[in-house]
């Protein structure tokens, strides 16, 4: 769903108005940065993928059928745009890469192993867990609106987030 | 009274996620903005009707004329040409990044046909030893937001030579640098790290008096009693040390005892719940606030709709027969970022009645206009209901249509619907419950079989019947047990599932329990899979390594190698790794290599990763057995060799072994 406003916004922007664009791209960058960034962990990566899906964004819009479910089209372009970039990084690294993902708390005294801990088994999960996690845990996302956004029942939703807690769990357990 | 203690991980994982996502930085919306500009829309009807200009697209048109005109006119009348306007880089700006002591200004001029001059002046420039600076440049506006000065010219006003502090030469570094506007916040970043504001613009500050803010209602309602009780739990004083719950992962017993005499000294409350939804609601930090959701349980009786629930069954409802007294509750420390700090109630909000049913939200105590309601129990489906719906769902599968109406909109992720793997079509069915329902949300599980070829082939599906937003019941494709991994089945065995490897030119199909994994980038593109099952299921890898690197002393990689050959014999060599005599087989068609690998006796170990390394970025626990495949991969793919590599604890090796042949001999190249 889009708020009330910016509906007006997508359908100005799909129809070629640059402004209107910019406008629903501000108000939705430093989210969907966040977003790429937690589940990549990786902020360049973050970067190039964040740009990419606002672009294919721009150029695609006018195809929206439903402008109201904007943010949701939106959402799925960066998540499939993170899948991509797990699967198609073809650029050499010097660093491995769960190395480069690792930012341990810097304000947590006592827990940097754990976030470590966490870290590491953050990774080992699917790029759909990963997303669920950070849309419920990191940005609130209630879970009936992630069941809007996902076009499946608020029961379909509490079960795959929790069995995306739950790969979690036992990633963490497998680490130890 | 009935508690859950999932409070530990959903604060561990919020602030995981905190500490692991970041805020963009200020050229990305000018870098966006900047291609999107320049991007043409995808229109379905182009063609048809006339294209809308972009609003930007007129103004540049309408500028372009204009400024041709007035160059007409300058050329005729042998004028300069004027500046224009001032724009949004136009003018002065001060670096707010200068680390040195000094400070850097910068002019920049715009003229009309969007070329530019800068000039920086920086009073204490390090690269010039301290001494005072100028860099000047001409460049153009891109897109808008963009400033490019393609080669500014860098000069210490002493006459001496500027000298780079690291890395190339300082022309080299200056090359190309680009300075990003962000209108919101009228801001420029430039390539190197710098930021830049107008002079005199507020620089926002990130630092606060904690207690400032704080606004404690329970159990001390003051910021005088707040700071006494502190001193005093310093102290060690019991009557005040119940309210350190610490950072981090919090203690359960500590967190419920706060949470439980705030619900029964505030509130009144004798019985209730923290987690309407195993793990969900259970409270979640952000900011410093922690946030929890709880309901009221009727003191002493039995739910009437959950009689059996273990959680929801002593949980009955005081409002009615659905409705639950539901308050949310913030709480914080009071010297956030101290772990002996005390936590204190900061807001506490009792909930609305709702006009539909809530089973459980993530309420949030600050959310303003965000609809907060009670939660509600959803009526369970009775047995009558989810038999006449589950009936009429297998029968439209049996006669080959219409199934998808009783589902949920996930339908097209169920296979199977109508026709077994060999696409014989169904002739009869059978249902059962396997649990439920569940409180609140009234879920229900069913095991479903349908059968085909005479009854030679039986399919069955795992499914819960449940509300949509509407109250009506649908099919959901799932089981209440989230670990369970395997949802359908065909005559007794799971699913085989596509994976793909270098964009599509490795596949393989594998049946649960191996489950993906990850998928990356190491030394090269990577991807590992896990046989699921067991006590050791993290150590049974069967894993994917394009381009791997040999590891030389000190578990660095060494050189690319030749072939494959050349790759084995490394391996051999390796006085770590005790590895068998390569042997040829096929692998998908194509020649391998394969040998054995386990860690040699006494085996070095590598820092980061406490296990010897067969190749760049795959390890070989000393217990462990190791299968490797090398392969040289057929000219025209995106990598030369791939490594196939399968291992497992030496006690389970061979059952890992006969449950990866079938996915070995799955195994397709696609050469592009």
């Amino acid at each position: 769903m889009v708020a009330v406003g910016d509906e007006d916004l997508v359908e100005r922007a799909a129809a070629g108005d640059v402004d209107a664009f910019e406008a629903l791209v501000a108000a939705r960058l430093n989210r969907a940065f966040r977003t790429a960034s937690a589940i990549l962990g990786s902020e360049a990566d973050a970067h190039d993928v964040v740009q990419e899906a606002f672009v294919a964004t721009w150029r695609h819009l006018p195809k929206l059928r439903d402008r109201t479910k904007f943010d949701a089209w939106l959402n799925k372009m960066i998540v499939n745009r993170c899948r991509d970039a797990f699967r198609r990084r073809r650029r050499s690294r010097e660093v491995e890469l769960d190395e480069a993902l690792d930012h341990p708390s810097q304000d947590t005294a006592g827990s940097a192993a754990g976030m470590a801990a966490l870290s590491s088994a953050f990774n080992r999960l699917s790029v759909d867990h990963r997303h669920l996690l950070v849309m419920h845990h990191l940005h609130r996302v209630p879970v009936a609106d992630l069941a809007r956004e996902l076009g499946i029942p608020e029961g379909t939703t509490k079960w795959r987030l929790h069995a995306a807690r739950a790969a979690l769990t036992r990633a963490l357990e497998a680490d130890r | 009274m009935s508690e859950r203690t999932d409070h530990l991980t959903d604060e561990a994982i919020t602030q995981f996620l905190r500490t692991r996502s970041a805020d963009p930085d200020l050229a990305l919306l000018s870098g966006i903005m900047g291609t999107v500009g320049a991007t043409p829309q995808d229109r379905p009807w182009l063609g048809l009707r006339p294209i809308a200009l972009p609003r930007r697209t007129l103004l540049i048109v309408a500028v372009a004329l204009l400024v041709a005109a007035m160059g007409a006119v300058a050329v005729g009348s042998g004028l300069l040409l004027p500046a224009m306007p001032e724009g949004p880089f136009e003018g002065t700006w001060v670096s707010t990044s200068d680390a040195d002591g000094g400070t850097q200004t910068m002019t920049v001029r715009v003229f009309a046909d969007d070329a530019v001059e800068v000039v920086v002046r920086d009073d204490v420039a390090t690269v010039c030893a301290g001494t005072p600076s100028t860099m000047t440049g001409t460049g153009r506006i891109e897109g808008g937001t963009q400033l490019v000065i393609p080669a500014p010219v860098y000069t210490c006003d002493d006459g001496s030579e500027p000298q780079a502090l690291s890395g190339p030469p300082l022309q080299e570094q200056l090359r190309d640098w680009t300075l990003f506007l962000d209108p919101q916040t009228d801001t420029l970043s430039d390539s190197l790290g710098g930021v830049w504001r107008r002079p005199g613009a507020e620089v926002p500050s990130i630092t606060k008096d904690p207690l400032v803010n704080l606004k404690p209602v329970w159990p001390q309602t003051s910021l005088e009693e707040v700071r006494e009780a502190q001193e005093l739990a310093d102290d060690g004083d019991p009557r005040y040390t119940w309210q350190v719950l610490g950072f981090g992962p919090l203690t359960d017993a500590r967190q419920t005892d706060f949470i439980a005499r705030f619900l029964q000294e505030e509130l009144g409350w004798e019985e209730f719940d923290v987690s309407v939804f195993p793990g969900l609601y259970a409270g979640v930090v952000q900011d410093g606030l922690w946030e929890m959701l709880a309901v009221r349980c009727a003191p002493g009786q039995t739910n009437p709709l959950y009689p059996d629930d273990p959680e929801g069954g002593g949980c009955a409802p005081t409002i009615d027969e659905h409705r639950y007294e539901t308050v949310i509750i913030g709480a914080e420390p009071a010297r956030p970022d101290d772990p002996s700090s005390i936590w204190v109630v900061s807001r506490w909000v009792m909930l609305q009645p709702s006009d539909v049913q809530v089973t459980g939200i993530n309420y949030r105590v600050d959310s303003g206009p965000v609809v907060r309601r009670q939660v509600q129990q959803v009526v369970p489906a009775s047995d009558a209901e989810a038999t006449a719906l589950l009936a009429a769902f297998l029968l439209a599968r049996v006669d080959g249509e219409g199934a998808e109406g009783y589902l949920s909109p996930s339908a097209s992720q169920i296979p199977l619907l109508y026709a077994t793997t060999s696409d014989a079509p169904y002739e009869r069915s059978e249902f059962e419950l396997v649990q439920g329902p569940v409180w609140p949300g009234g879920w229900r599980e069913f095991k479903v079989r349908l059968f085909a070829a005479g009854g030679r082939t039986v399919m069955e599906q795992s499914f819960l019947v449940d509300r949509d937003e509407d109250g009506r019941l649908v099919l959901v494709y799932g089981a209440l047990d989230p670990f369970k991994d395997v949802l359908t089945t065909e005559n007794g065995g799971a699913l085989a599932e596509p994976y793909e490897f270098l964009d599509g030119e490795v596949t393989f199909a594998a049946a649960p329990p191996w489950g993906y994994s990850f998928a990356g980038w190491h030394y090269g593109p990577f991807m590992e899979t896990l046989l699921l099952d067991g006590d050791d299921q993290y150590q049974q890898r069967f894993q994917m390594h394009a381009d791997p690197r040999p590891v030389e002393t000190g578990c660095r990689p060494g050189p690319a190698p030749a072939d494959a050959e050349a790759l084995a014999e490394s391996i051999r060599s390796d006085p770590d790794l005790e590895a068998t005599a390569p042997v040829s087989v096929v692998v998908g068609g194509i020649p391998a290599l394969q040998m054995d690998v386990v860690a040699a006796q006494g085996a070095s170990v590598c820092e980061d990763v406490p296990a010897p390394m067969v190749l760049s970025d795959i390890d070989l626990n000393e217990r462990n057995r190791m299968r490797l495949y090398l392969l040289d991969l057929p000219e025209g793919m995106s990598a030369r060799i791939l490594a196939i590599t399968i291992s497992a604890p030496e006690a389970n090796f061979e059952r890992v072994m006969e449950a990866a042949a079938p996915v070995l001999d799955s195994i397709e190249f696609h050469a592009p």
